[in-house]
């Protein structure tokens, strides 16, 4: 791997990892729906978790179009956050956490969000991850680089 | 919140006033309270700073221009682009109400209209051993209230200034937290002037006093060499005086406003611009300053009227022993060059170094290099390699330094006409006729040519030029490679030369010949600014802005031109070394493309160079697991416009013949002796900054869209990719195809 490469990698890790929520996209019937949520990450960002009433309607969403879209960003709500703020998009696939890689996904979910314990726990609220195609990375106002880590070139595939 | 301090606001607060005034307003205050000779000054807190950039939003603005890209990866042309833009952002910006009233009633009372001096005073500056000076703006003779105004715009923009974004580290410079204050004095117009260092730099124990008539402006910035008293501190003989080689100018104060420089009188050519009497009154007040302060003193001083009064007072900076070689901001900020400095440079280069350097590669030209002996080709060999060395120092010391004539008219037009766009003055320069112009214009008559004539056609196709007998189009193609210089340095061998010219001629041939016409239109803008510029510059700048423009003119085409000029002495040398190159290889003698020309000449006198040199330019390519790639990314607008086509990323001379119309060139720099790419190009996307450089002027000749500046370009754009070239925004936008 190169040292840029890396060093894309290493931005969108620490900037994952600065944030505790995500507005995660998911749509139905081609109307896109945008939720506030809190997430965690694989070290290998090649999975983010999300947690979530079975009730809700991105809930059902998802059960429909498994394709969704996720933004995290460190902005402050400061005019500065147009020179200094960074996004980050991830695309990819939902799919419900499976028994045996539970343990898993919760040690990395509840270590940043350790109130969520109960909320977690609760046999109503769906734990799923999203396996990620590709990010996009927002800096500078407007430098994008994308970073890839499944087979399919096209962000929109 | 209080925005102007007196001196006696010192006495009241008795304390430190250097956090709102600055260093600079602080020391003046106390000079002045403890009844130094000091015009009275006056100082414009450092809220007012903060208000005006408040009030338009120019913190954030600020920020964006600096944040754009890593400033490290930053170029100090392209820092000297965003100063301007931020300097223009001052200008366009509006005073809020009270302030503005407040200046304009202090003004009139304290100053009741008569001309002042407005200078910078930065909490930071001059504060004990590490002094700043001349990192902020001053002005001089500033008359009416607009100025004043205009003025102190200027000085709180020159906290902005290229110098400061350089050192913007050692000064802890910050959007967030830095500030600026103003001090206004009445303009005091001396007889003569200098300065007095009241310990030298260099030796602690002398005393230098360095004086000129008239103003000090022209010391300050080096074009009037001064007369130099040198006295022993310790010891109390007279002092030691030395004599420039002429006193030939003075600075004066303007009519309308500013300074300038003039001859000075006849009677005063041959006489000191001090008597013993004047040095012994500057000397005692260096002393007198250094005793005030506890520090040794560098004093700027002026005399008039037999009165001599202290302008500004700072510590003697040493310079530092084993500066840092590799430091090259000082190097950079010594191009920037005084007016008078330009004028002088201008008419070396043009009456004296373009000519000889022009004989220099005719007469190598004809040089017969076949009818020479191994011994006499090994000598031609090594005087052809001082030729370019010696030219290419001229280029760095006398070239180089004049480009600056640009960038001084784009300070003086945005003074003037204080325009939108802080970069319209390009406008005014563009349109002329350049060598790289006239190459292209060469080229698209040889395509004219083939477009009519098959049987040209088929001969560039397949390379023979050898077969063409039509000797108009012969006659062309020596042009081409001669004046022109495309057999510049990188081609190697001649037959790299035709398959470069046959590949432009032929793609020349597809283009659409009426180019040119778009021209006209942008001639009819151009002189309208022109005339509006030239209107308003006759009554606010100092000097004639006819001759200004024409001076920017020459510096803007010289700056390319210049390079085909060198191009032809690097390409003789060039043609030198390709023919030892082959008289070697015939011989079955095995070279090394890194063969140096001492090695070359040494092999003709029959040594075998001890090591072979392996080429040390390791290029870095980005080793593409294809993992990360670029979407989008940001360089500056340098010639507007929106262009879309393929990437065609040229690395090396020997891929420009690749180019093919309608693609994007994406390039590391591009030079003059490769812009006949141009006119074929939907966009240009360079990696080195700035908007004054090759590719820039090149693109807006042709109104072809243009981002320079890109950080890692040609590494993140491969050769296929589909690329949008905004020349608005300053953005490219990549789309890989698969």
């Amino acid at each position: 791997m190169s040292a840029f490469d890396q060093k894309i990698q290493e931005q969108i890790a620490s900037l994952l990892g600065s944030q505790h929520l995500t507005v995660l996209s998911t749509q139905r019937e081609g109307q896109p729906y945008s939720s506030l949520m809190a997430f965690a990450f694989t070290p290998d960002l090649v999975n983010i978790a999300v947690a979530t009433g079975k009730s809700t309607r991105k809930y059902q969403n998802l059960m429909q179009e498994s394709r969704v879209s996720l933004l995290v960003d460190n902005r402050s709500n400061n005019e500065s956050d147009f020179h200094a703020a960074m996004a980050v998009t991830a695309i990819g696939k939902a799919q419900l956490i499976e028994h045996q890689e539970r343990p898993e996904y919760e040690g990395i979910y509840l270590q940043r969000h350790p109130y969520l314990e109960k909320f977690l726990a609760s046999p109503t609220t769906a734990f799923v991850k999203i396996a990620v195609s590709h990010y996009v990375l927002v800096s500078r106002f407007q430098d994008v680089m994308e970073y890839r880590l499944g087979d399919e070139s096209d962000l929109f595939s | 919140m209080k925005v102007i301090y007196f001196p006696d606001s010192l006495q009241t607060t008795e304390g430190d006033l250097r956090a709102v005034i600055g260093g600079k307003g602080q020391a003046l205050f106390k000079l002045y309270n403890s009844g130094l000779p000091v015009p009275r000054p006056v100082c414009i807190g450092t809220v007012a700073y903060e208000q005006f950039v408040a009030k338009n939003h120019l913190r954030e603005k600020i920020n964006l221009l600096l944040h754009r890209k890593d400033l490290k990866e930053t170029r100090w042309e392209e820092i000297w682009d965003i100063s301007l833009r931020i300097q223009n952002l001052f200008l366009n910006g509006r005073y809020p109400a009270e302030l503005r009233r407040d200046i304009k009633e202090l003004v009139r009372v304290e100053f009741k209209n008569k001309p002042v001096v407005i200078r910078s005073s930065a909490p930071g500056e001059d504060g004990g051993a590490r002094s700043f000076a001349g990192l902020h703006d001053s002005y001089l003779n500033v008359a009416g209230i607009d100025q004043v105004l205009q003025k102190i715009k200027k000085v709180w923009a020159s906290l902005w200034s290229d110098r400061a974004i350089l050192y913007r580290q050692e000064l802890g410079l910050e959007v967030a937290s830095s500030t600026i204050a103003v001090v206004i004095q009445e303009f005091i117009e001396g007889e003569s002037s200098g300065v007095v260092f009241s310990k030298s730099p260099l030796n602690a124990s002398q005393l230098i006093i360095e004086a000129v008539y008239g103003l000090n402006q022209g010391l300050v910035d080096g074009d009037v060499e001064p007369d130099r008293w040198i006295l022993d501190r310790s010891v109390s003989e007279p002092p030691e005086h030395s004599s420039p080689t002429e006193r030939k100018y003075q600075f004066l104060r303007c009519g309308n406003a500013g300074v300038c420089r003039q001859l000075l009188q006849p009677e005063l050519q041959a006489v000191p611009p001090l008597d013993e009497k004047q040095v012994r009154s500057v000397v005692s007040l260096g002393i007198r300053l250094e005793k005030f302060f506890d520090m040794a003193q560098d004093v700027e001083w002026t005399l008039r009227s037999g009165h001599l009064y202290i302008l500004q007072s700072r510590p003697v900076t040493a310079r530092k022993n084993g500066e840092d070689r590799s430091d090259k901001r000082s190097w950079y900020l010594s191009l920037n060059r005084s007016y008078d400095n330009l004028l002088l440079l201008w008419e070396n280069i043009t009456e004296k170094l373009l000519p000889e350097m022009d004989d220099e590669s005719n007469a190598l030209e004809r040089v017969v290099l076949q009818s020479l002996t191994d011994g006499e080709l090994a000598d031609e060999l090594l005087r052809r390699d001082g030729i370019n060395e010696r030219w290419t120092s001229v280029y760095w010391n006398d070239f180089i330094p004049f480009a600056h004539g640009v960038r001084l008219f784009g300070e003086m037009y945005n003074d003037v006409v204080e325009p939108v766009d802080p970069f319209e003055f390009v406008a005014l320069l563009t349109g002329q006729e350049m060598l790289s112009t006239e190459r292209n214009q060469l080229l698209l008559e040889c395509a004219r040519m083939v477009s009519a004539d098959d049987s040209l056609r088929s001969a560039l196709l397949h390379h023979n030029f050898a077969e063409i007998d039509n000797q108009g189009f012969v006659q062309k193609l020596a042009l081409l490679k001669s004046r022109f210089s495309m057999a510049g340095p990188g081609m190697g061998e001649e037959k790299n030369t035709d398959a470069l010219i046959a590949a432009m001629i032929l793609q020349y041939s597809s283009l659409n010949f009426a180019y040119q016409q778009r021209r006209q239109g942008v001639h009819e803008d151009s002189r309208q600014l022109e005339s509006q510029f030239v209107a308003k510059a006759r009554e606010k700048l100092p000097v004639d802005p006819e001759k200004l423009l024409e001076m920017a003119r020459a510096s803007y085409r010289i700056r390319d031109d210049d390079n085909i000029h060198i191009g032809r002495i690097a390409q003789e040398l060039e043609r030198a070394k390709a023919h030892a190159r082959k008289r070697l290889q015939n011989r079955g003698i095995l070279l090394n493309p890194a063969n140096s020309v001492k090695d070359l000449s040494k092999m003709l006198e029959g040594y075998t160079p001890s090591t072979i040199r392996r080429s040390s330019a390791v290029h870095s390519t980005y080793q593409a697991d294809k993992k990360v790639r670029a979407r989008q990314l940001q360089g500056q607008p340098a010639s507007s416009g929106i262009g879309r086509g393929k990437a065609r990323v040229i690395a090396s001379g020997e891929e420009l013949k690749d180019f093919k119309k309608g693609e994007v060139l994406v390039i590391d720099s591009i030079d003059p002796t490769m812009t006949f790419l141009a006119p074929l190009a939907a966009g240009i996307v360079e990696r080195r900054g700035g908007m004054l450089i090759h590719g820039a002027i090149i693109a807006r000749e042709y109104g072809i869209p243009c981002i320079t500046g890109v950080v890692n370009a040609t590494l993140l754009i491969e050769t296929g990719d589909f690329v949008t070239v905004d020349g608005y925004l300053g953005m490219c936008t990549v789309q890989r195809k698969e």
